[in-house]
């Protein structure tokens, strides 16, 4: 599992870099504009969260899986080797964005919890819509999973507007500490449950 | 272990193409050719071998045991190559090397890698995007050849290929076979080559297998013989095995055996039958 990890990170060292330095590019025009350093720990995780998804486009397109099971590889442990490289391309980007904003809360004093909290809170819901993706992907291939990814992507956002224009009241504080720790627990959940769908929609694949 | 790989019954319906029954052989230590014309069912069976499709029904295994008997273990004795290279664009003969090395593990022999690469003169450092099909074809090889298998499977590996390359390729795959515990099945269209190295020839026609045969038996028994249409009134239908029609306006037959078929007809003119004459007698002529 190790060696298709490898593989991945080999074949889009290129892209990686180029992620890394739209991260910077971004952190530094942010830092001319206010303090809003919740949102560039918000850009981080999200692009991080990209990079698994596109790993399954370059598979696809190298029709890399025919080939890998060929190999003493078994269909879950290429589920796995995906699932495996989300974790830790979300949990670099969390860290990058976690430098951020404990950086500028130590020299700038920005509001250090909220800066944490932000940072969780977006690990939490990018794991959430790789675990919605992921099972999607197998399922439906890259080409047709990129709509379905605008609407994932969409979906909450378009939600949120709906509930405000309805002029429902905002939810009590309480209410969003709930959510803050209940989210890591969902998250962990959803991306395990989403691994074992994964495994059973690939299992079924014909390639 | 009589076989290195054996294939029961295997049925497999698409819309438009099914596989039917196919069942075949390949004896250890030898090279079984695997042939048909595009689109036969060559590359359905031996996506079915390797459990990349499931088939409606029928089995098969591979040295010796079915793939969910030890699927990891099967798998690593094996090497596949198919009719191009697979490995992603950006990635160089390094990255190829330290990857497979973690798949394979202990297996992988990293200096037969190289000096394999070394061989076919693959460049150092250049990413696989920049290699020509050649290249890429022969990288294909190397990388099925480094772990040591005992069976490799070769689907249209030598095909889009110029004929000094696939020289070198069959070369390596002569090597390869010198080892009497090592086996290969070699699907191709390009008869030439088979007729070079392989030991046997499985025919699979429209999802059917014609014959698996031992291909000396073949080149030697079978024959076509052309005659006049007034000799073809004299010759029973249960003397030969498939007609066509000569584009001089005579008849050609197919015969399996040669001798016999001269002894009665001592007057048609017979020539021996490679490989492409007897496709294209299945291919094209019409039931004796």
């Amino acid at each position: 599992m190790s060696g298709l990890v490898y593989k991945d990170l080999m074949n889009m060292r290129r892209y990686l870099k180029q992620l890394l330095l739209i991260f910077v590019v971004f952190v530094f025009i942010f830092s001319f504009s206010g303090n809003n350093y919740s949102f560039v720990a918000a850009y981080g995780v999200m692009l991080s969260a990209m990079v698994v998804l596109s790993s399954m486009a370059y598979d696809e397109q190298a029709k890399w899986d025919k080939y890998a099971l060929t190999m003493p590889l078994s269909r879950r442990s290429l589920v796995g080797a995906k699932y495996l490289l989300g974790l830790l391309t979300v949990g670099a980007g969390g860290l990058l964005s976690l430098a951020v904003v404990v950086g500028t809360a130590l020299f700038s004093g920005g509001p250090m919890t909220e800066g944490l909290a932000s940072v969780g809170a977006c690990l939490c819901v990018a794991l959430l819509m790789q675990a919605v993706l992921l099972p999607c992907l197998y399922k439906f291939g890259t080409e047709k999973a990129r709509m379905m990814m605008i609407v994932i992507f969409l979906l909450p956002t378009l939600g949120i507007l709906a509930l405000s224009k309805l002029g429902l009241p905002m939810p009590e504080e309480d209410f969003w500490i709930g959510l803050l720790i209940a989210l890591p627990f969902a998250a962990a959940l959803g991306y395990l449950l989403s691994y074992f769908i994964s495994v059973s929609i690939f299992r079924k694949k014909e390639l | 272990m009589k076989n290195a790989i054996e294939v029961r019954h295997l049925s497999k319906q698409y819309p438009g193409f099914a596989l039917q029954d196919v069942s075949f052989a390949v004896p250890c230590g030898s090279i079984m050719g695997f042939v048909g014309e595009n689109g036969a069912g060559k590359t359905t069976t031996i996506k079915a071998i390797l459990g990349l499709i499931r088939p409606d029904s029928g089995e098969s295994e591979l040295l010796g045991r079915p793939m969910t008997d030890g699927e990891r273990e099967i798998k690593s004795q094996i090497g596949v190559v198919f009719d191009e290279t697979y490995f992603h664009d950006n990635l160089t003969l390094r990255g190829i090397d330290k990857m497979l090395g973690r798949i394979y593990k202990k297996q992988w022999d990293s200096g037969a890698f190289t000096s394999l690469c070394g061989r076919f003169d693959l460049p150092q450092g250049k990413e696989v995007k920049a290699f020509s099909r050649g290249m890429k074809m022969k990288l294909s090889i190397a990388a099925a050849l480094a772990h040591h298998p005992r069976l490799l499977i070769l689907d249209e590996a030598t095909s889009g290929l110029d004929p000094i390359v696939r020289d070198e390729i069959l070369d390596v795959f002569y090597d390869f076979i010198q080892d009497e515990d090592h086996s290969i099945l070699f699907s191709s269209h390009i008869t030439s080559d088979l007729e070079k190295v392989a030991d046997y020839v499985t025919f699979i026609h429209k999802g059917k297998i014609v014959f698996s045969k031992n291909k000396d038996d073949l080149v030697y028994s079978y024959g076509v013989a052309r005659c006049t249409a007034q000799q073809f009134e004299r010759i029973g239908a249960d003397e030969y095995l498939r007609r066509r029609r000569s584009a001089m306006g005579g008849e050609e037959l197919l015969v399996a055996d040669r001798e016999e078929f001269s002894r009665r007809h001592p007057s048609v003119v017979l020539d021996s039958a490679g490989i492409d004459d007897i496709m294209l007698f299945y291919v094209k002529g019409e039931q004796g």
